[in-house]
This record gives C-alpha cells, sequence and structure tokens, in this order.
C-alpha cells in the first residue's frame, strides 16, 4: 500500500508545470515544507471536479492527501486538495498581498523540507488572519521572529554579547548576524554589523507572537518606523542564514508605510 | 532506461529533441512528429518551417496595447468602431483571445505580458504598467481624456489579485474609473453544491441590485 498522508496545509509557491499539471510547495502542518506534483490541477473544472478541486493558488489553506516524495528534494504527488480558505483580505489590499507574499518567502527561505513545525504552521495561519487589519504590520515582524526561532536561529535580543550591557531607547546597538545577537557601541563587534538603536530592539524583543497579537491586540497604535527597522534587521539576517537575498526585501517600504 | 533516441542520425535526433521542446510534447509523439516530417512531401514540411519563421520574423507586440500581432497598431487598436474609451487589461494575449470570443466586449485592450509576482521576482517593472499609464494620459482632439475606465481583468490568483490592487493603486493619479470583472457564482450555480471560495467571493465582491 502506498503511504498516503492527510494534513492540513498553506501553499507556498505554485508553478504551472504543464498545460494541465501545477508543481506546488505546501507547508503541511505535521510532515513540513514539500514540493509536490499536482496532475490534472489546472483543468480541474466544476463540472468533472476531481479530488483536486481546482487549481492551487498562492497561501490558500486546505486540507490535502498526498504521497510525499521519498526524499528531501524529490517531488510527492499531490493526490487531493479542498481549500479552506484562499485569504480574502490579502487580495483586496495592497499592503496585506505584500505583507502576505514576505512572510511566504520567509518561510521557505528558513525551512528545510520534510522537516515538521507545527507551531509555526498555526504562527502563519494567524499571521495571515492579521495582515489586513491593524496588527497587519506587527504580525509580519513577529512572525519572522517566530520563524527565525522555530528555525533555530533565534536572535538573542537580550544586550550586549560582550559586557551584557542591555539595549534601551537612544542606545546605539549593533546586530552581527553572523552571531545572531547583538553588540554594545563600546565593545568591538563584526565589521558587517547593522546599527540599530536600542528602542528597536526593546520593541522586537518585546513583540509577542502572531497568535498571541491575534487574541490580545496590543491597543496602543504600532510604531511604522521602528517595525520597518525590525523587519529590515531580520531580513537581513534570514539573507545570512539562507545566503541567499530576498525577493521580496523592497516590499517591506510598503508594508510599513503610514 | 537506455537512450531512446539511439541509432538516429544527428539531425534526425536534433529535430526530436525540438518537437519534444513543445508543451504536452513526450519523446514519442517527438518521435511520431519526425517520421511524419521525413514521410510527407519536401513542400508540405517547408511549409512548416516557413510558418514558423514567418510567425517569428513577423509577429510583435503592438506598440499600444501590446496585444501579438502582424499590422502595427494591431487590428482591434486600429478599429474605429470600437470603443476606445474602455481598456480591458489582461495578463496575457491568451486571455485578450478568451474574451473577444465572449463577443460580449466591444472596447480596447492593454496586455500586461505577466502578472506582479514578488516571490518569482517579476516586479512593476517586467510589465507594460508605465506604457498603460502613459496612454492613460493621453487627450483627445477636444482635450479630454482618451480613457473613461479601465477593467482590471487579471486572474483572480492571489498574484493577478496583486496585480489588480498595484495598478490600482497607480491608476488612482489619473483619474479613470477602475473596475475588477466580478467575481461568484456562475450563473445557473446553485449554492448548495458551489465551492466554500467562490462563495465567499460570491459575498464579498456582492453587488447592489
Ligand atoms: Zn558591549
Ligand atoms: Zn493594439
Amino acid at each position: 500500500m502506498a503511504n498516503y498522508q492527510t494534513d492540513e496545509a498553506l501553499c507556498l509557491r505554485v508553478i504551472d508545470f504543464s498545460e494541465t499539471s501545477q508543481v506546488v510547495t505546501l507547508l503541511t502542518r505535521r510532515h513540513g515544507l514539500m514540493g509536490l506534483l499536482a496532475k490534472g490541477s489546472r483543468k480541474a473544472s466544476k463540472r468533472r471536479a476531481g479530488p483536486i478541486g481546482g487549481p492551487l493558488d498562492l497561501l490558500c489553506r486546505g486540507e490535502a492527501i498526498f504521497l510525499p516524495a521519498r526524499e528531501d528534494a524529490g517531488l510527492g504527488t499531490l493526490t487531493a486538495w479542498d481549500v479552506r480558505d484562499h485569504h480574502p483580505q490579502l487580495r483586496t489590499q495592497l499592503r496585506a498581498f505584500y505583507a502576505g507574499q514576505m512572510v511566504c518567502e520567509f518561510t521557505s527561505l528558513l525551512l528545510s523540507p520534510l522537516d515538521p513545525h507545527p507551531e509555526l504552521y498555526d504562527q502563519l495561519v494567524a499571521a495571515l488572519e492579521l495582515l489586513a487589519g491593524a496588527q497587519g504590520p506587527r504580525a509580519v515582524v513577529a512572525y519572522m521572529k517566530c520563524a527565525l526561532t522555530e528555525a533555530g536561529y533565534q536572535p538573542r535580543l537580550a544586550g550586549c554579547q560582550e559586557c551584557q550591557a542591555a539595549a534601551r531607547p537612544g542606545r546605539p546597538m549593533r546586530f552581527v548576524a553572523a552571531a545572531g545577537g547583538l553588540w554594545c557601541a563600546d565593545c568591538p563587534a563584526d565589521k558587517r554589523a547593522v546599527q540599530v538603536d536600542g528602542g528597536v530592539i526593546l520593541a522586537l524583543a518585546r513583540l509577542p507572537t502572531p497568535m498571541r497579537l491575534r487574541a490580545q491586540p496590543p491597543s496602543r497604535e504600532a510604531n511604522s518606523r521602528a517595525l520597518l527597522t525590525a523587519a529590515r534587521l531580520l531580513m537581513g539576517y534570514a539573507r545570512f542564514i539562507a545566503e541567499k537575498p530576498l525577493k521580496t526585501y523592497s516590499l517591506a517600504a510598503a508594508v510599513f508605510d503610514k | 532506461m537506455g537512450d531512446s533516441k539511439a541509432g538516429y542520425s544527428t539531425l534526425v535526433r536534433r529535430l526530436m529533441e525540438l518537437f519534444g521542446r513543445l508543451p504536452g510534447v513526450g519523446a514519442r509523439s517527438a518521435e511520431r512528429m519526425v517520421f511524419h516530417i521525413l514521410k510527407s512531401s519536401p513542400e508540405e514540411a517547408l511549409a512548416l518551417a516557413d510558418a514558423i519563421r514567418a510567425v517569428k520574423e513577423r509577429v510583435r507586440h503592438c506598440q499600444i496595447c501590446f496585444h501579438l500581432t502582424e499590422n502595427d497598431p494591431c487590428e482591434i487598436c486600429a478599429d474605429a468602431t470600437r470603443d476606445h474609451g474602455v481598456i480591458c487589461v489582461v495578463e496575457q494575449s491568451k486571455d485578450l483571445f478568451q474574451i473577444e470570443a465572449t463577443g460580449a466586449y466591444h472596447g480596447v485592450y492593454h496586455v500586461l505580458l505577466g502578472r506582479l509576482a514578488p516571490l518569482e521576482g517579476i516586479g512593476p517593472e517586467n510589465l507594460t504598467v508605465d506604457a498603460l499609464l502613459e496612454r492613460l494620459r493621453r487627450r483627445d482632439e477636444r482635450g479630454e481624456p482618451a480613457a473613461r475606465e479601465v477593467i482590471l481583468a487579471t486572474n483572480p490568483t492571489m498574484e493577478g489579485d496583486g496585480t489588480a490592487l498595484y495598478l490600482q493603486s497607480r491608476l488612482r493619479e489619473t483619474g479613470v474609473t477602475v473596475t475588477r470583472l466580478a467575481r461568484g457564482l456562475p450563473a445557473g450555480a446553485q449554492i448548495e453544491h458551489s465551492n466554500k471560495a467562490i462563495l465567499s467571493d460570491a459575498l464579498t465582491w456582492r453587488t447592489r441590485m
């Protein structure tokens, strides 16, 4: 018997493979990131709706039945897909659309195939729900922090790695991607360090997870400039980890624009 | 598996390879096509070669709407009986053909030559957005804006919707009316049997009666 699996998933990448089929990257909740061939998905019409109800779309959440790939780099087969949420809120606001693209790329950049992260999956679902609302910009940065932590690269923001001086507003700090941590202005740090105000670091360190943001949204208004600085810092860190530039880096300015 | 093309001459192998790169053509079909060409008359076979050459040499993008055409401007842009005040924006020429086939549209078009796809590194600079804005700034002989309405007919995919949102933000300065293709339940559909995504679209994009 073939080893079919059922899992909830988010679609992180779609490539039209042929006139009738797509190759998709799904972030499944319990099986992790995987590439799957969705045979016939582009042809599925309502008249002869197959087990794959139609073409898969970016950032859709659904219920998937699939045959996982044998090895990390290989392609598995998607045999059924039932859309649960196609995120209309990301399709009616440009800022939310961009934010969706950013968290999507961030996820596929940091996670390895077939490495399950159910907790991060739930955080991504929560973040996507928040993107079009007042908590949207916070949710992007909060999710980035979560993704780095889940991938094993939690940024160390408590204080200077050298002298333990704590970050506070007005104190210039430097973030060193190679060390994933902070240095104060008085201690010698890596030349490629990014300058950042201690206030931004403090805000970033205190930022709750997307699920917490959803459950208890902070009432005070978000500081867009601080969030933009924080997002750029985390994207620079992810770029260093993945050794690959982020294609969505340039969208940040529009997402955190007041 | 061995090399199925072993034993063929270099030229035959080359042609099989080229046919095999066409969409929907596998190695088997490519082999059958090559045998068909080898059997057919020189006139018939060369007519195919000539047609391919002619298409590549003479078909290009219309300078106004970027539709594929042999004549520039294209037949649609040159047609004075069409309503040039309404511009329907599509991702690709294939979509234009589909809309034309409905017979329900009598305006003109603008082909973007793609869609915004940040994850694939495709940005506005890779599309014909600037040319569209340029087109909308044009005035007719009475000094009125040449276009009254732009219909955004990009695909209702995440990227197509994102493209429409981006265009909407860029078109704001022109003052032109911007509309989006309707989405939701098709005529004759039954709510009981419709899928959740379509039903939620129908609710989100509901219209006043
Ligand atoms: Zn220090
Ligand atoms: Zn034209």
